[in-house]
């Protein structure tokens, strides 16, 4: 190879202070190569890189033999660039980490160090030059799920208006959980009040785009450069065009019970999940809606602004942005429910001035109860932990019961009372008119009325009343699975999605440009999920600047058309996304691919090859260490 | 005398003329060893292009169809003969001695045929001692009737006097470059006519390849396979099936429907005749340029594709999904096994 023959190799070999040269002897290494060697006390020191970057110019191709590349890569890189050399023909042997340091025998850490040269020298005999990309970092953030914590982050990353924020949400409207709630612990703060203007003002950012009914199906890609592949279902009605005047849903002759009401209401195939809610249009239910089958139009026909569309349809696009934040919630334990057993987020509704009693707290009968259990703990022993917010919201409960229906007997069956701070207040009002019993286990009923046994300090109890309330716990949402296996992440061992570090990176996910916030990660309040929320807008913003370039590695690998016989075998295999098929060919996106030669060990044609990991490569090397 | 054969396309011309003329036809000889027949066959396959040829060469030995005898080829001037095509694998001691033979008087040597190039199908003796080889073939296969379990031998008496002898086997069949050195390959089990038309009209235009090997693609099976439409991007087979256990519709990939196919590591050039009548590619085109063991490159793909679909790691699937292949050295190299990593080093043992 013509190429080869005018390859002048050097090896700086480094005695680290004696650290390596008291174990290693660096003479006979010297000896034992057939290379130009220049031993220097510390090659890391200044006055090492300057006697490196004085005499670098006389090789074509330089091995390191130092300490571990893990320490002294970007060392030598900025030392060797400066000499006009390209990285990629130098090669770092480890003496000091692998040899001196793993031996006690002289002898063999000497030998050791000789073969490991040597390989670095058959090795980069087949280096070629590489050259370093950088693209621009995509300041755009796609955040999914449209809850407290998704909105917040939403609307602190939209302030930034050089930057968009799309927000996925699955449902119909946005707003989570904590819109459908009146009051809010620890302070009775009114939800929709506290939390309306934030909802609007997000709809009416220009730089926020909004989809509503939409999931994200596909992720590639890593910080700076994502590339997700979104489905949205149809809504069929015109968001932009609809001013929610109701019309439509008067004529509609459907009529169900509805799901996001807890079934205590009715509504019409064409609805609003409930009042207020954001954006105001209504949506279709398609499942019930006559157009198919008996070509209804009446809501088509009593809309004046043409918003329905029966040609609506479900959607894929891709949408790309430089970092992802997930702010998908938490789901509930679901409890057995009843006509007069509620789960906490169904009274929730119960208690809402726009829910289907008006925030009236009665039985199904109509009438008022005069005696309620408020029963903690629900699903604690199956899930295995303490939901930690429950306690405070069923004080909340006692205290929104009570200033409705001050006669009305208010009992708390619990385990623990898991009240800090601020919530102790709201504990210490409730106290003077609810009674107290705790006890570990518990049996709710219904028979006419509902009957709670429990067992106290006194030994079994039995209690009737007219209502009981399940503090339901908090557990991960079942589709989190679904979410994970998409953006490649660890859930933790209660389910919740994992953070690379709980202490000094919580709102971090294991992969890099995604972040999380809210109630994804484990049971939280409403602050607590604004707080992360902000927190991760923050990380991203500190991120993503804007003129940020990204660093394309040159160390991918790439795809020799002449040989690609299109036989589809890397596309799956690549964890990247970065193989495609295209024109009967295999084509890798350097930009996505992270080199890790999956592909290349697959390809049934070797079209394939990992640049710095070519099979020359390391034959080379694996030839040099064994000979 | 090499460049009449193997000249450059601009001097074609000019030779045709002189092509012509007896003396300067081109020399050859042809060779049977370990194979079927099938080699033999093929070229007669070629029907009446084959006249167009048999003006430019002269044949000085053919055992299978001109009567010359090994003495003959023992009188020839060394490095006479332009071009000797030898078919079959090596595997008795009489061959090993007439290839030599023929390599010292031959200006190239072109192994025809997969069991010259690879070792063959009979090469799956490999896998037996000599005597487990010949116990199974002359007593234990079901077809086999032979009650005075009479066995060859290397000497045997004539009832009317005199004796024969047959020459021994061999401990393994060899690829012909394994006992002599090659210059070109024909693959195929046999080649194709086309193949061999094309092997030819490439060493008469001198524009030889660079891996030796003539008449076939350097792309693999899938290329020109027209099933490949078919083969999802998300490839993942949670079983295979052996030919007779799945009705597979003739536009789907085989592969993906669980029949093994070596499609992907083999050459295509073979006019894809398994395919197009349901059978899955056996690799008898022997393996893409840059592999050398294409029952091993075959294997690894087989573990990448399989359960690859699965979201768990369950190991246990995998494996069983593994045990659903039935003979696997048969399978991955039916054609390549006495060229195979493994049995190299059996037999440097
Ligand atoms: C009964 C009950 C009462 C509570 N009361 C209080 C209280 O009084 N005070 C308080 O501070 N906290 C309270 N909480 C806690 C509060 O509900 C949470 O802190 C808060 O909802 C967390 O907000 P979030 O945005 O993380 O999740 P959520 O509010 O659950 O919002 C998640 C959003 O993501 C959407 N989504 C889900 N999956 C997907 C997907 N795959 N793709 C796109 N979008 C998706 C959902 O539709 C939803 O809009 C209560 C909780 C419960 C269960
Ligand atoms: S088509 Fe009929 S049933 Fe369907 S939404 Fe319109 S009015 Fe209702
Ligand atoms: S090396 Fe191959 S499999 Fe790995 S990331 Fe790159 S393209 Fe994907
Ligand atoms: S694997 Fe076989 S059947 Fe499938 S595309 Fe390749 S050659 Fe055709």
């Amino acid at each position: 190879m013509s190429y080869m023959s005018e390859q002048r190799i050097g090896v700086y070999l480094c005695e680290c202070g004696g650290e390596i040269s008291n174990k290693v002897n660096l003479e006979k290494v010297t000896d034992a190569i057939d290379a130009r060697t220049i031993t220097l006390p510390m090659l890391c020191t200044p006055e090492g890189l300057e006697e490196i970057s004085k005499g670098i110019s006389e090789f074509t191709h330089v091995v390191f033999a130092a300490c571990t590349p893990k320490r002294i890569e970007k060392t030598f890189e900025d030392v060797v660039k400066k000499a006009n050399l390209n990285p990629y023909l130098t090669h770092i042997v480890n003496l000091r980490e692998q040899c001196a340091w793993v031996s006690e025998d002289k002898e063999k850490a000497t030998d050791k160090a000789i073969h490991l040269i040597k390989g670095a020298l058959r090795r980069i005999a087949y280096h070629e030059p590489l050259e370093e990309k950088y693209i621009d970092a995509n300041p755009d953030v796609v955040v999914v799920g449209g809850g407290v914590a998704g909105v917040l982050a939403a609307l602190t990353l939209s302030e930034d208006t050089n930057r968009r924020v799309y927000l996925i949400e699955k449902n119909p409207h946005i707003g989570g959980k904590t819109i459908t709630y009146e009051d809010l612990t620890p302070n009775l703060t009114c939800a929709p009040c506290l939390l309306a203007p934030p909802l609007q003002d997000v709809l009416g950012k220009p730089n926020v785009i909004l989809y509503t009914n939409a999931e994200v199906e596909e992720v590639k890609g890593t910080l700076g450069n994502f590339l997700l592949r979104i489905s949205q279902k149809a809504r069929y009605v015109d968001v932009d065009k609809c001013i929610g005047c109701n019309a439509c849903i008067e004529v509609c002759p459907v009529n169900l019970p509805n799901d996001f009401e807890y079934r205590m209401k009715e509504r019409k195939a064409i609805y609003f999940p409930y009042a207020g809610v954001l954006p105001n249009a209504p949506v279709i239910d398609w499942q019930n809606c006559l157009y198919e089958k008996e070509r209804c139009q009446k809501c088509v026909e009593s809309c004046v602004f043409d918003a329905i569309n029966f040609d609506d349809m479900q959607r894929e696009f891709d949408l790309k942005c430089g970092s992802v934040l997930l702010s998908t919630g938490f789901s509930t334990y679901p409890v057995r429910e009843g006509g007069r057993i509620y789960s906490s987020p169904k009274f929730e509704r119960l208690l809402a001035k726009n829910g289907p009693t008006e925030g009236e707290i009665v039985l199904p009968d109509g009438n008022k109860p005069k005696s309620i259990a408020i029963v903690h703990c629900a699903g604690r022993e199956e899930l295995g932990y303490c939901s930690k917010i429950c306690c405070s919201v069923a004080m909340k409960y006692s205290h929104m019961i009570h200033e409705q229906l001050p006669d009305c007997e208010i009992h708390h069956i619990y385990t623990d009372l898991v009240l800090p701070e601020m919530h102790s207040k709201l504990y210490n009002e409730v106290s003077k008119f609810a009674r107290f019993h705790r006890s570990s286990k518990f049996d709710v009923r219904e028979d006419g009325g509902v009957t709670v046994e429990y067992t106290d300090e006194e030994g079994n109890q039995k209690l009737n009343v007219d209502m009981a309330v399940l503090m339901s716990g908090i557990m991960p949402s079942p589709e989190l699975k679904k979410i994970a296996e998409i953006f490649d992440l660890k859930l933790n061992e209660y389910g919740f999605l994992e953070v690379s570090d709980m202490k000094l990176s919580p709102v971090e996910t294991t992969s890099a440009g995604v972040l999380a916030a809210g109630g994804i990660l484990g049971a939280c309040s409403v602050e607590e999920s604004v707080q992360q929320a902000v927190a991760a807008a923050g990380k991203v913003l500190s991120k993503l600047r804007h003129g940020e370039k990204l660093f394309v590695d040159p160390k991918v690998c790439t795809v020799d058309e002449e040989k690609c016989s299109g036989c589809k075998f890397c596309i799956p295999l690549c964890p990247y996304g970065a193989a495609v098929y295209e024109e009967e060919k295999c084509t890798i996106d350097e930009t996505l691919c992270q080199g890790c030669g999956v592909c290349a060990s697959a390809c049934p044609a070797k079209a394939i090859e990992a640049r710095h990991y070519t099979t020359e490569q390391i034959y080379a090397e694996i030839e040099g260490v064994t000979k | 005398m090499l460049e009449k054969l193997f000249g450059q396309k601009k001097q074609k011309a000019e030779q045709e003329q002189e092509v012509k003329q007896e003396s300067q036809k081109v020399k050859t000889a042809f060779y049977w060893a370990t194979s079927c027949g099938g080699c033999e066959e093929a070229i007669l396959d070629v029907r009446e292009k084959l006249f167009d040829v048999l003006d430019k060469i002269d044949i000085l030995f053919w055992p299978v169809a001109v009567d010359t005898k090994y003495s003959d080829v023992e009188a020839l001037e060394d490095k006479l003969l332009d071009a000797v095509f030898i078919n079959g694998g090596i595997s008795n001691i009489e061959q090993k001695e007439v290839v030599k033979l023929l390599r010292k008087k031959a200006k190239a040597v072109i192994a025809f045929g997969s069991c010259a190039h690879m070792g063959g199908i009979p090469g799956l003796r490999n896998l037996y001692s000599i005597e487990d080889g010949l116990e199974r073939v002359y007593f234990t296969t079901p077809s086999t009737y032979n009650p005075e379990r009479a066995l060859p031998s290397e000497k045997s008496e004539l009832p009317g006097g005199g004796e024969v002898t047959l020459p021994p086997l061999l401990p393994n069949v060899l690829p012909l470059e394994e006992v002599i050195s090659v210059d070109f390959y024909v693959p195929g089990c046999p080649p194709l006519p086309e193949t061999i038309l094309k092997a030819l009209e490439v060493l008469l235009s001198g524009d030889i390849p660079e891996d030796n090997v003539l008449g076939a693609e350097s792309k693999s099976l899938c290329n020109f396979c027209d099933r490949n439409q078919s083969k999802p991007e998300n490839l993942s087979v949670e079983r295979y099936y052996r030919v007779h256990e799945k009705a597979i519709p003739p536009d789907k990939c085989l592969l993906a429907e669980g029949v093994i196919c070596l499609g992907p590591v083999t050459r295509g050039g073979c006019g894809e005749k398994c395919i197009n009548v349901n059978m899955p590619c056996r690799g008898c085109y022997g393996p893409l340029p840059d592999i050398d063991d294409m029952g091993l490159r075959f294997l690894s793909n087989i573990a990448s594709i399989t359960c690859a679909g699965e979201e768990s790691t369950d190991e246990s699937k995998m494996r069983d999904a593994i045990a659903t292949i039935k003979d696997p050295v048969g399978t991955f190299y039916r054609f390549s096994y006495p060229d195979s990593s493994i049995n190299k080093l059996v037999r440097r043992r």
